[in-house]
């Protein structure tokens, strides 16, 4: 079981994703917008983060960028959870510094749970 | 008698007199006199320059005889032309050569005769001056230097004449060129102008006034500087700097120019120089101002058209965003319901979360081909062509499609050539519309034969094809194929999915690149899609799918 955080505005998409994780015995601590995550991720002790990409005001991207620059959470692992899918959009932000990427709509959950799984191996290994 | 002979060079000689263009002219005062003062200083009545044409001699000047010209043959003056040499016969009458000559025996009776050649410069002798007496007479050594002496002047007198008739040609062609030049300053639809470097116009064509509704006076009496708008001042006495150099250099540059009927100065585009002969400018101009207008409006509306493709850029990105976050739920919530609440649902329910979520699927199948079309034909696609192996794509498309064309049950072959050259395209693209090809061959056929095929000429790629042994496609319904949400037939979109844009998509890509997307077929025979790389290599017609059956066509 791990810990995950979600970073997602939209509430029906947080409620789908935590019951998603659920399913595999992982526990959600949700925020619902880059600012609450960056001021409650120190304490909140997660082992991976899912951010979306579209929040209200700081978007996605600058969330990432301040992340990596604080060294209490640069070590996290982040997966871009976006409906920003459009032809070059993975290569985009994979290159943009994210450890992985899931596109929205999520039509097989697997691939989360997977991305999820390989990251978190990788970081405790 | 004797008849005089002719000269050994007589054709040069008569050529040479009438390049003088001298026989038959009025009487002139300056021959009058020599003959005057060639008969006065040997003491004769008569004297006459003579010129020898072919059959007579012709007195330009004559004194004490009426006649005018007397035939060649009897003439004294003829002998003289013969030998070249100047001629003495002190009495006709005792001479053999001349005492039965009617000149001599008849009038004007002749018994002296004296004649120096009129040598011209290339030693012809185009005639005589000669003295005659009607008694036998000698003359002085001294006399007949001075005879000689005023043959010379006479040729002298004639070679000035045809310097002067050159030169008066010579004034003719200038003032005909000037003429011809003039014409041409008048009528040029440029301005054309001579400026001096005190500041002020010294011509001005017709075109100046034309353009800028100032009179030729008002032009020039004011310095053109003060015509030029106030902006150009700088740059418009640069360049009068730069041609006061006098490098001869010719000068391109733009300003604006004022106008008499209008507050808008006109802009003028000038080619000047420098003019050493008379050391001025010579410019001529042209009024650009509806060109660099029309250049604005053109920068304009392209940026215009720029800003829109962004916006639309902008707009498909944000909709393809907006469109697949509600998805997110449709589709996450109902594959959560219909497996964790399989055990508590009846047969139909679960039918209807499997409907739900599969048209889920159809929704975000559609929102991503609408979005690629519509960016397809908006923005066109990535230019940058990549070199790759046409046959590695071609495996690599067949290999992802594996477990689709196993689910169909169908046979697939490939079949490329070797040592094909590599392709320049933009591979992602091209990959697109082979995954289409192959993956709707497979759509609509079952337990059959699908065959993917490169065609090489000269060893470069020249088209690739997908056959398959499907239904086919009936005549009426070709046509339409490539339009989009066509399919052939409807009840295959139930049967098979899709969106119905594939092939639209397809065509646009293949359009992109400059490629041919072809299909052939008949209901019943199958179909074979072809993919054209250079539309001058297209494949013949008569190609027909050959899947399940020998090679040849």
């Amino acid at each position: 079981m791990s810990r995950v955080a979600l970073v997602e505005d939209n509430p029906d998409n947080r409620l789908l994703v935590t019951a998603l994780l659920a399913e595999v015995d992982h526990e959600t601590v949700e925020f619902d917008s880059g600012e609450a995550a960056l001021a409650g991720l120190a304490e909140a002790s997660v082992d991976i983060i899912l951010l979306d990409i579209s929040l209200p005001q700081m978007s996605g991207l600058e969330v990432l960028t301040r992340l990596r620059s604080d060294p209490e959470l640069s070590s996290i692992p982040v997966v871009a959870l976006t409906a920003h899918a459009m032809a070059d959009d993975r290569a985009h932000y994979l290159a943009s510094g994210f450890d992985a990427y899931v596109a929205k709509p999520i039509l097989d959950e697997n691939d989360l749970f997977g991305a999820i799984d390989r990251l978190i191996g990788k970081a405790r290994a | 008698m004797r008849k005089p002979g002719l000269p050994e060079n007589e054709a040069e000689r008569l050529a040479s007199l009438h390049a003088f263009d001298v026989l038959d002219t009025l009487p002139e005062a300056n021959y009058d006199d020599i003959v005057s003062l060639a008969a006065q200083i040997c003491g004769v009545p008569v004297a006459l320059i003579s010129l020898v044409d072919e059959k007579r001699q012709w007195f330009k000047a004559r004194v004490g005889l009426d006649a005018t010209e007397t035939p060649r043959d009897i003439s004294f003056c003829g002998h003289v032309v013969e030998s070249s040499a100047t001629l003495v016969v002190g009495d006709a009458a005792q001479d053999e050569r001349f005492a039965d000559n009617p000149l001599v025996s008849g009038d004007p009776r002749i018994r002296f005769y004296a004649g120096a050649p009129l040598r011209d410069a290339a030693g012809h002798s185009l005639g005589t001056l000669c003295v005659i007496d009607r008694a036998p007479r000698e003359l002085r050594p001294q006399q007949l230097e001075q005879l000689e002496s005023l043959s010379r002047l006479v040729v002298a007198l004639l070679e000035q004449r045809i310097e002067v008739k050159k030169r008066a040609a010579a004034q003719e062609a200038l003032a005909a060129a000037r003429l011809m030049q003039q014409r041409f300053f008048d009528l040029s639809l440029d301005m054309l102008c001579v400026a001096g470097f005190d500041g002020f116009f010294k011509h001005l064509n017709p075109a100046f006034s034309e353009t800028l509704g100032f009179t030729d006076e008002e032009l020039k009496s004011r310095p053109f500087m003060e015509f030029v708008h106030p902006d150009d001042h700088d740059s418009t006495t640069a360049v009068v700097r730069a041609l006061g150099e006098r490098t001869g250099q010719l000068v391109n540059f733009e300003n604006r120019f004022m106008k008499k009927d209008s507050s808008d100065y006109c802009w003028l585009r000038w080619s000047a120089t420098f003019d050493p002969d008379s050391d001025t400018m010579f410019a001529g101009a042209r009024d650009v101002t509806e060109e660099r207008l029309n250049g604005a409006r053109l920068h304009e509306a392209l940026n215009a058209a720029e800003v829109a493709t962004r916006a639309k850029s902008a707009f498909l990105t944000s909709m393809s965003h907006e469109l697949r976050t509600p998805l997110n739920s449709v589709i996450g919530f109902t594959n959560l319901l219909a497996k964790n609440k399989r055990d508590n649902l009846n047969e139909e329910e679960l039918l209807y979360l499997q409907r739900i979520s599969a048209n889920g699927r159809h929704l975000l199948s559609l929102i991503n081909d609408v979005l690629d079309i519509s960016r397809i034909e908006g923005a066109g696609i990535e230019q940058t062509d990549e070199v790759f192996d046409i046959g590695e794509l071609v495996r690599e498309v067949v290999g992802e499609l594996q477990g689709a064309i196993a689910g169909a049950r169908n046979n697939i072959r490939v079949d490329i050539p070797d040592g094909l050259t590599p392709l320049a395209a933009v591979r992602r693209r091209l990959k697109q519309v082979v995954i289409n090809l192959v993956g709707n061959a497979n759509k609509f056929t079952q337990r059959g034969e699908i065959a993917v095929r490169v065609r090489g000429r000269n060893g470069c790629p020249a088209w690739l094809e997908v056959a398959d042994t499907g239904p086919g496609i009936d005549a009426a319904n070709l046509g339409r194929i490539f339009e989009a949400f066509q399919q052939a037939d409807a009840g295959h979109s139930r049967a098979h999915g899709g969106t119905g844009l594939g092939l639209s998509i397809s065509k646009s890509l293949c359009d992109a690149m400059q490629f041919e997307l072809g299909v052939l077929s008949e209901l019943g025979n199958g179909s074979t899609f072809f993919v054209a790389f250079d539309p001058m290599e297209a494949p013949p017609t008569h190609i027909r799918p050959t899947v399940g059956t020998a090679e040849a066509p």
